[in-house]
């Protein structure tokens, strides 16, 4: 077995591109092939070195946000004019609030509200019975079998990936590839292609939507300039009652802080 | 923002600091100082990082920096500007800023990768545990070995997707090629640790 097959085979393997069978037969070479269980090993521990990094920059990002947040000067209360009959107006008003009205946990309901969108069932138009007469067309034929079957995301993304590379123009290609950035939970890359949608194009109303959800789930702190973003584009939602997702916006709205 | 400082090479960067003129020395000193203000931009920008704390870290990074190059602890790999590798020390000491702060307030650090998250498939979790054992002691072992200039390129590219076209400058290479091939020896010593680590 020669580097480039032993590596193809290992990268088959742990992206599960491999079939049951394939699968047995390279766990039996695993222990009887010692390149390849060298090259397995490197590979794996590349891939899990390169996950904790990423995970280090996870951290480190939120440190950065959690303590800027904290450190940032407020203004004692007391310093300010009329506080303290202000403050106990304040707290009558939310004591007779949370009287009034039946308490919801918004936190909670806005994270179903987000699963929906991961959930959605998006139809494309690209027909699975499609002829495979070009290399064009059998790229977006796997592309798209790939999203119908729930192929494992990984895979998803890269057919369409190659596809976007490909007709950089073509919409369909590139909310698909959003949307599974998305499910993929890679919102930054999912933004940037759905940031900007031309208007008025083809699959416009679905990349809104998953926009608001990309923003809102990439950012946890209801103070960053992202919720306010997501905010803005769903008023404009909102406000057309044509919108396919009108309802739902109208329910994320709701269901933020 | 360089108009009164005389600009150095690399080279005589080092020369200057290494050398016994005290004149160059100070001037390389200040040379550096005011050069690599966009390293601190580049941390604000991208990180959104409070400017009045991207100022202590950039001290803090440029006292080790110049440490190093006087010392000789600092060898320059050809190619690879200084500057690279002051990004891995700015970022080095941008994480021990915030692990400090943090642990000081909640006492959170960072997060090991679980392996059911790094390898979500049972099947083949279950051969990589048989296979491969102390993977995250392994993994931590490489991340404090690799080399911060090395290390900074790979987090900035693969994982913050900075594109390579404007990558090159950031770090301070001289053009896109140079930076890709800087690149390629830096995924290179990434798997020759690795290795040596499965190996050893």
């Amino acid at each position: 077995m020669n580097n480039q097959t032993i590596d193809q085979r290992i990268l088959q393997y742990l992206n599960e591109e491999m079939s049951s069978e394939e699968m047995d037969q390279f766990e039996q070479d695993l222990n009887t092939n010692p390149d390849l269980k060298e090259a397995f090993n490197a590979e794996v521990v590349m891939r899990y070195t390169l996950l904790q990094m990423g995970e280090e920059e996870k951290t480190l990002q939120r440190q950065i946000q959690e303590t800027q947040i904290s450190n940032k000067k407020i203004r004692p209360i007391w310093r300010h004019p009329y506080s303290i009959p202000g403050l106990a107006a304040s707290v009558a008003c939310l004591f007779l609030i949370y009287l009034v009205f039946p308490q919801e946990d918004h936190g909670a309901q806005l994270e179903q509200l987000l699963a929906q969108i991961e959930n959605a069932p998006f139809q494309h138009t690209y027909s699975n019975t499609m002829g495979q007469q070009d290399s064009r067309d059998s790229l977006v034929k796997v592309a798209y079998d790939l999203y119908d079957q729930k192929a494992p995301l990984k895979s998803t993304i890269q057919a369409f990936q190659d596809l976007h590379e490909l007709e950089p123009d073509n919409l369909s290609h590139r909310f698909f590839l959003a949307f599974s950035l998305y499910k993929d939970k890679q919102y930054d890359p999912a933004i940037a292609l759905l940031q900007d949608w031309p208007e008025g194009a083809d699959y416009e109303e679905r990349a809104e939507y998953v926009l608001v959800g990309a923003i809102l789930k990439r950012n946890s702190s209801v103070l960053s300039d992202d919720i306010l973003q997501a905010k803005s584009i769903l008023i404009e939602i909102t406000n057309n009652p044509e919108h396919l997702f009108h309802k739902q916006a109208k329910e994320i709205m709701d269901a933020l802080p | 923002m360089l108009q009164n400082t005389t600009i150095f090479s690399d080279e005589e960067i080092i020369q200057s600091l290494r050398g016994e003129s005290p004149s160059k020395l100070r001037q390389a000193e200040s040379f550096l100082y005011e050069a690599y203000q966009d390293v601190k931009r580049f941390y604000q920008q991208t990180r959104k990082l409070n400017p009045d704390i991207a100022d202590t870290i950039y001290h803090d990074a440029m006292t080790p920096l110049i440490r190093k190059i006087k010392d000789g602890s600092y060898v320059p790999v050809e190619g690879t500007p200084i500057k690279a590798y002051f990004h891995g020390i700015f970022k080095i000491q941008l994480r021990n800023y915030f692990s400090r702060k943090v642990k000081k307030s909640s006492e959170k650090d960072i997060v090991t990768v679980g392996m059911k998250e790094a390898f979500p498939n049972d099947r083949i979790r279950t051969t990589i545990e048989e296979l491969t054992t102390n993977l995250e002691e392994i993994a931590r072992n490489i991340l404090t070995e690799i080399s911060p200039a090395c290390r900074v390129k790979i987090e900035e590219v693969e994982l913050n997707q900075l594109p390579p076209e404007e990558a090159w400058e950031t770090f301070g290479f001289k053009n896109l090629n140079a930076f890709r091939a800087a690149y390629a020896r830096c995924r290179k010593q990434l798997k020759g640790l690795i290795l040596q680590k499965i190996k050893g």
